[in-house]
């Protein structure tokens, strides 16, 4: 049984998704939040500066659904001026938090991986930090969940506090109630971090990058970029 | 009933480790089947979205999950989902299971299911994301919530230990 006739089976309207696509759903809209980018205003992050900008994805497809959405928000950034530094969780040699709490909340960990030597230098010092997978049973991918346990071990620093943060996410359900749970949980994390929302990407009905390609959510990725 | 107690923390004796200990007591009382699976002191690998099962069919990664656990889950009457939260959510380990329920998914369709976890934190909406995505995962899974436990306010072990919380996980397990 493949995912598509899966997905009949289990009445997540794959018909509807086979004959939709994503673009129809992103352009006629229902009002539904889930369904629109919450874009940013032009300039009001950067206000004309340069921004560094780390960009983390959670998928384990290198030219996958999430990764098209990552690959257009980084052009559309570094094309506006900014610097961005991407670590992709699903391609680099990491542990899983065992909460053994060495690092007291802010202090090394114990680990001295890819998360530690690589991504906490860059997460400490950007402005913004983009969170981009695919929704894995209707959360955050195991890969990039597992780097956010990680932010533990700075969870205290003064420099991880206050970023602006921007959620994007790829779905196959195209239904309204496809990214709530998501949202919800990215709205959290903030909320722990003291981040603010910057913008959301939400791609429901993006099974496959075809659909992604054509869908308008690349567009706002490429828009977030470039208009931050 | 057989079922199945997924933990996701990884101290051995810690907050979560207490709830699954006292759920296990009571359901075992009642006589049913349990099997425990740690999470974090298995071999598990993350889903990489191969789709080499085809939802259906061996996984690649021949770990604790698919030379252990995924048989179990297809044979059993419940899933326990037990974890401290780690960011809001089940953490890492647990997250990396339930991505792994991909290779026999619908087998795993249509089961009963409890959620138990602990949080450090005791804001008003400590719980709310785990209890949205519990929610919406139960329903996609098509699985019948019997039970939750939601320990907020329990950084460790002593703390949990004066709540009326360890007693509502093996009152949960006793009345199934």
């Amino acid at each position: 049984m493949n995912r598509r006739e899966f997905l009949k089976v289990a009445g997540m309207g794959a018909v509807t998704v086979f004959l939709s696509g994503c673009g129809v759903l992103g352009t006629t809209g229902t009002g539904e939040s889930s369904q629109a980018a919450k874009a940013v205003a032009p300039q009001t992050i950067s206000k004309g500066n340069k921004l560094k900008i780390l960009v983390i994805t959670g998928s384990a497809h290198a030219q996958g659904t999430s990764a098209h959405l990552a690959d257009r928000f980084i052009q559309g950034a570094m094309e506006a001026g900014h610097n961005v530094t991407r670590f992709n969780s699903a391609f680099e040699k990491y542990h899983l938090c065992t909460g053994c709490n060495q690092c007291g909340g802010d202090g090394p960990c114990v680990f001295k991986d890819a998360i530690e030597e690589k991504l906490m230098p860059s997460l400490l010092e950007a402005d913004v930090v983009a969170l981009i997978t695919p929704l894995y049973y209707y959360g955050f991918s195991a890969q990039i969940k597992s780097v956010i346990d990680r932010f533990y071990a700075r969870n205290n620093n003064p420099k991880l506090k206050g970023k602006n943060a921007l959620l994007m996410a790829t779905a196959y359900n195209s239904s309204a109630d496809t990214m709530p749970a998501l949202v919800k949980h990215y709205q959290a994390i903030l909320k722990i971090l003291n981040w603010k929302d910057a913008g959301q990407v939400l791609a429901i009905g993006c099974g496959a990058r075809s659909l992604i390609e054509k869908s308008p959510f690349a567009g706002q990725a490429y828009e977030i970029g470039k208009k931050m | 009933m057989k079922i199945i107690v997924l933990t996701g923390s990884p101290h051995k004796n810690g907050t979560t480790s207490l709830l699954a200990d006292r759920f296990i007591a009571g359901a075992e009382e009642a006589g049913h089947d349990v099997y425990r699976f740690d999470s974090a002191f298995k071999s598990i690998h993350p889903c990489i979205g191969c789709d080499v099962c085809g939802m259906n069919g061996p996984c690649v990664h021949k770990d604790d999950i698919e030379k252990d656990l995924i048989s179990r889950l297809v044979a059993c009457d419940m899933v326990v989902l037990v974890s401290p939260l780690y960011y809001a959510s089940l953490t890492g380990q647990l997250k990396t299971i339930i991505d792994r329920f991909y290779s026999r998914t619908e087998s795993i369709h249509r089961k009963k299911s409890a959620l138990l976890v602990t949080a450090g934190s005791k804001e008003s909406w400590t719980m709310e994301a785990v209890e949205a995505y519990y929610k919406k995962l139960t329903n996609y899974m098509e699985w019948q919530d019997v039970g939750k436990v939601l320990a907020a306010g329990c950084l460790d072990r002593v703390a949990l230990e004066k709540t009326a919380f360890p007693q509502a996980a093996y009152e949960l397990g006793k009345k199934l």
